[in-house]
């Protein structure tokens, strides 16, 4: 055996797989190889005074500390979701009426036509009428953004959204805020 | 690795974890009490003091609780605790590594301790267990982690590779290595450390590892039994 080999099969010496024919040759070794032996020495050293070294326990009421801590970080998070959803709820609804608003009140009805078309007799007739609509409603809603970005309804609007879109934004802040302090101090 | 008791407790787990997803916070608590030690000894091996220690051990299960619905039952619940713990120690020490950088931003209150005027008295409060964590912690990091998942838990080189995501080449690499610098470090610091020959055989008909079913030694029955 060479001194490669012994070193390697040190490793499952001390670990408990050794093939016995191993063993033979590895003793054979240690006895003829003073390096070897010393390193095998030391090896064994080190593992009983680590095999000794104790388990370092946590203070006395560590565990009850530790799971507060995760359960309160828990609910936190749960608290996220719940603002969150609001804002972005806010977000839609305010987007919703400010599209609304500057829809005509024609192409509204083209909307519901296409929700019913379903349920009426006549489908194929229904369906081109509600894509005429469908492309009048965009024509409309294109050319009251291009009369309103000369009219005196473009200011207001892009006030709400932005009005909106800073509101949102100050949520999300505050929250994402409160729960990254919660998860930092103990 | 059959022994019932290791399957009670592990059903024991499977049934906390299960009731903590429900929204039982008792049961979530019963897991924290069970390996609060572990846990806190994976972590003061790693970081060597005790204050970082326990900071590291409380964000592991703050890491565990939310992370609780991606546990796989099929694995050993200590295995992913530890994994957790692990990969939270390690991510401290890279931090530390970079932080050591600037000097400014060192602790004043460090250097004051370990200059402290008489070094006899330090040696007195000293015990040997705090030695022994001295010398653990002159092992670089890479080579720490299998040694004490290896001597603390019991593990053997394939749990140590679930645990670290190691190779099976690099966990035993890392361990000879780690074993063979750390009888080095021993040698050149503190000899008195260094069993007799006899003391050594008694020490290990005592202790073996290979026993020791799956989340550590004392530590595991005194926790179980504080539960
Ligand atoms: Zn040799």
């Amino acid at each position: 055996m060479t001194c490669q080999e012994a070193q390697e099969h040190m490793m499952g010496a001390l670990d408990g797989h050794m093939p016995d024919t191993e063993r033979l040759r590895f003793q054979d070794h240690l006895q003829l190889c003073r390096e070897c032996a010393q390193t095998w020495l030391a090896l064994q050293q080190v593992d009983a005074v680590l095999r000794a070294a104790p388990m370092a326990t946590p203070p006395a009421n560590f565990a009850r500390r530790a799971s507060r801590a995760a359960l309160e970080t828990g609910q936190r998070q749960h608290r996220i979701v719940g603002p969150l959803l609001l804002g972005v709820g806010g977000l839609l609804v305010s987007l919703l009426f400010v599209f609304s608003a500057l829809l005509s009140g024609g192409s509204m009805v083209a909307v519901l036509t296409l929700l019913l078309f379903g349920q009426l007799p006549g489908m194929t007739e229904a369906l081109i009428e509600g894509m005429w609509l469908l492309l009048r409603m965009v024509w409309v809603a294109v050319d009251v953004w291009r009369t309103a970005f000369w009219g005196p309804l473009f200011w207001p609007v892009v006030a709400l959204v932005a009005f909106s879109a800073a509101i949102w934004l100050a949520m999300t802040y505050i929250t994402l805020r409160r729960s990254w302090a919660a998860a930092t101090v103990r | 690795m059959n022994d019932p008791d290791m399957a009670a407790r592990q059903h024991q787990e499977r049934m906390w974890v299960e009731a903590a997803l429900a929204g039982d916070e008792r049961a979530f608590e019963q897991l924290v009490a069970a390996y609060a030690t572990p846990v806190y000894n994976l972590a003061y091996r790693m970081l060597g003091d005790p204050a970082e220690a326990e900071d590291a051990a409380q964000e592991t299960f703050i890491r565990v609780y939310r992370r609780l619905h991606t546990y796989d039952p099929s694995r050993k619940f200590s295995s992913w605790i530890l994994s957790i713990a692990s990969h939270h120690c390690i991510d401290r020490l890279r931090r530390r590594r970079h932080r050591h950088v600037s000097l400014e931003e060192m602790p004043p209150w460090k250097p004051l301790v370990s200059q402290a005027p008489d070094p006899e008295e330090r040696a007195v409060a000293r015990d040997e267990s705090a030695r022994l964590q001295a010398l653990l912690d002159d092992l670089p990091p890479d080579y720490r982690l299998p040694l004490v998942l290896h001597y603390w838990y019991g593990l053997s080189y394939n749990e140590i590779c679930e645990v670290t995501g190691l190779s099976l080449s690099a966990v035993k690499t890392r361990l000879h290595r780690a074993r063979l610098k750390f009888a080095d470090i021993m040698r050149a610091r503190a000899p008195d450390l260094i069993p007799s020959a006899g003391e050594r055989r008694k020490r290990a008909a005592r202790k073996a590892p290979a026993e020791a079913n799956g989340v550590g030694r004392a530590g595991t029955a005194d926790a179980h039994r504080a539960v």
